[in-house]
């Protein structure tokens, strides 16, 4: 029964009102058919009654003598009468005690004649036969009674002429039903159909312009009409947005166009910092080295002592300037995002910071193959940055170790490069990826407060984030994230 | 060779020329130094005109050190036009300059420049660039015979 269902929902709503109507009319012409035949059998049955008892009262009457005179041939001669209906299988009159006193047997029927009255009332159906039983009366007095049993052939020949006719009637009705219904339902699934395929035009096709046709002012009408209104307020609305966008597209390109103007002054400046900041510097470190050492022996230890602080500010400010143009050329670097074996990065940093730093004997451990996707060039100075700071911070620690690894988070890879260094103050942790913010003073570990910005800088660009964990003399953990697929 | 060859100093900044000159004393580079102030200057050199135009044509530097940033005419385009010329296409050229940019890099590999100093603030370093500098581009490297 649910496949019954389930098909029935699958089926096109042109079928479905047309299955419906003729479900109804099937139903309705069975019902009908139920009931013209349950009148047709009572009919059948009072007339069957009517004719039994004018047949058993007429016997009776006949057999008012031969039961008072006690002759049973003549008795038997009045029942002979009854061949002349064919559908009388046995009669039989009983005396006044109920005892058989005489009967008449259709020839060829097979039936028991009962010896003692049938104790029935009115008429009775059994079987295809029907029995009867009227009273003889002489005088107002009972004196015996006439048993009639009739077969009830006949029944059948009206049922199957009543079939016959239903059967047709039923076709007829059907057919016409049929016919009707796939006529009438276009009334009710045209509009929708077409409304359909307007709409499906206008999925397909993007033209807002089309319109369904409405065909009447009933439900469907108004469905169609308030489906062309909302077609006409979506292309309202999408004419809108197209202007928008322009607008939008036209201030993006204004936007770009100063920002590339604004870029290029940006380049200028670091340009002109890189060589006009740079060169009286030069000058002052150039000419402390040529005085010290060409006028060296005439300046006494105090006099060298101030001129090597000339030299060693110049030497700061240099590397100072130098990562000032760092951030700067972080923040304005055309990113070319790759496959990037950042382990080998790490490596080869660390192999740099050892070559120049020899002397100590630093834990480095970096797991192979921390595969990530971005910008090669920025992540090797993110991990300069972030390995000289920990290079630098655990030179007072005996046993330093620096670890480089990751784990999956909430769904995404977590680099964490770890030190057992001289760590921070968690207090200032928001301080700690701020240009030119310091937690440490110049003279214990020198820096110019701008490697942490960088990395940050760097971190951003790839749609990452990086935060810190650190403890006074206890270490500091760096973790930063990257766009998947940046 | 190195005692009497020319080098060039294309550079505008009075202290960087004194620096070098300094440095180049302190590796023993002892070649006679010329220095022309900006890029026209140096073209008028290297082709013998304006103020240089009684200079001998087949007196070619050994060595080139080329600024970049310079008044007038700037150090890519004197490179451009050494590069353009048959006489002085081969002469060793540096170019030396403080900026970093990748840009220059770029553009004065491009241009063919044969090597790259980039003046440090720490003078040490300089000092060994321009000790490596003579070394190699005035006692090591052989410079193909020019025709003139």
């Amino acid at each position: 029964m649910p496949d019954v269902a389930k098909k029935f929902r699958e089926l096109s709503l042109r079928r479905k009102l047309i299955v419906i109507t003729l479900s109804v009319t099937a139903v309705s012409l069975l019902l009908l058919g139920a009931g013209l035949m349950l009148r047709e059998r009572l009919e059948f049955e009072r007339q069957t009654e009517v004719r039994l008892t004018l047949l058993a009262d007429v016997i009776a009457l006949s057999s008012t003598a031969p039961l008072a005179f006690n002759d049973p041939r003549s008795a038997s001669e009045t029942l002979a009468a009854l061949a002349s209906d064919p559908h009388v299988l046995l009669g039989v009159l009983y005396d006044e005690k109920d005892r058989m006193f005489a009967y008449y047997l259709q020839p060829g029927a097979e039936r028991r004649v009962p010896g003692q009255a049938p104790k029935i009332a009115g008429i009775v159906f059994d079987e295809g036969t029907a029995a009867l039983i009227r009273p003889v009366t002489l005088r107002e007095r009972q004196i015996g009674k006439v048993y009639v049993l009739a077969d009830s052939a006949n029944w059948v020949v009206v049922l199957w002429q009543f079939a016959g006719i239903m059967g047709g009637l039923f076709v007829v009705v059907l057919t016409i039903g049929l016919l009707m219904s796939m006529w009438l339902q276009r009334v009710v699934t045209e509009p929708i159909v077409d409304l359909v395929d307007v709409m499906h035009l206008v999925t397909q096709s993007g033209d807002y312009s089309l319109r369904a046709k409405k065909r009447a002012d009933d439900e469907l009408g108004f469905l169609v009409g308030v489906f062309n209104d909302m077609l006409e307020e979506i292309a309202k609305s999408r004419a809108e947005l197209h202007t928008l966008n322009d607008e939008l597209e036209e201030r993006v390109r204004r936007r770009t166009g100063e920002l590339e103007i604004a870029n290029k002054e940006l380049e200028a400046f670091s340009y002109s910092v890189s060589h006009d900041l740079r060169a009286p510097l030069r000058a002052i470190d150039g000419f402390s080295h040529a005085l010290r050492e060409d006028y060296g022996d005439k300046l006494d230890e105090q006099g060298k002592d101030y001129l090597q602080r000339v030299r060693k500010g110049c030497q700061r400010m240099g590397r100072l300037i130098d990562d000032m143009l760092a951030l700067a050329r972080v923040i304005r670097y055309e990113m070319r995002p790759e496959n990037v074996d950042l382990s080998a990065i790490a490596e080869g940093v660390v192999s740099q910071i050892v070559q120049s730093d020899p002397t100590r004997a630093v834990k480095v451990v970096i797991p192979k193959g921390l595969r990530v996707s971005g910008d090669p060039g920025l992540l090797r100075i993110a991990l300069e940055n972030l390995l000289n700071n920990a290079w630098k911070f655990t030179q007072k620690t005996t046993a330093a170790k620096i670890e480089l690894s990751s784990f999956r988070k909430d769904g995404e890879t977590v680099f964490c490069l770890r030190d057992n260094g001289a760590g921070f103050d968690m207090t200032y942790v928001d301080k700690l990826f701020r240009a030119f913010q310091r937690l440490h003073d110049a003279s214990a570990f020198p820096g110019s407060g701008i490697g942490l910005a960088t990395v940050h800088r760097v971190i951003q660009r790839h749609g990452g984030r990086i935060w810190a964990e650190g403890e006074v003399d206890r270490g500091a953990a760096f973790y930063f994230t990257l766009k998947e697929d940046a | 060779m190195i005692g009497n060859k020319i080098i060039l100093l294309v550079e505008d900044s009075d202290d960087d020329v004194a620096l070098a000159q300094r440095a180049l004393k302190k590796s023993r580079i002892l070649n006679e130094l010329v220095v022309t102030r900006d890029g026209a200057e140096a073209l008028d050199y290297l082709f013998c005109k304006g103020a240089h135009a009684g200079r001998d044509p087949n007196a070619v530097p050994a060595v080139i050190l080329l600024d970049l940033k310079l008044p007038k005419v700037d150090g890519i385009e004197v490179l451009q036009r050494l590069r353009a010329d048959e006489r002085l296409k081969y002469v060793p050229t540096v170019i030396l300059t403080s900026s970093k940019e990748q840009e220059d890099l770029v553009n004065g590999y491009k241009f063919g420049a044969n090597s790259y100093i980039r003046k440090p603030v720490d003078f040490e370093q300089f000092l060994q660039a321009v000790e490596h500098l003579g070394l190699y581009w005035l006692l090591l490297n052989e410079q193909p015979v020019t025709k003139s």
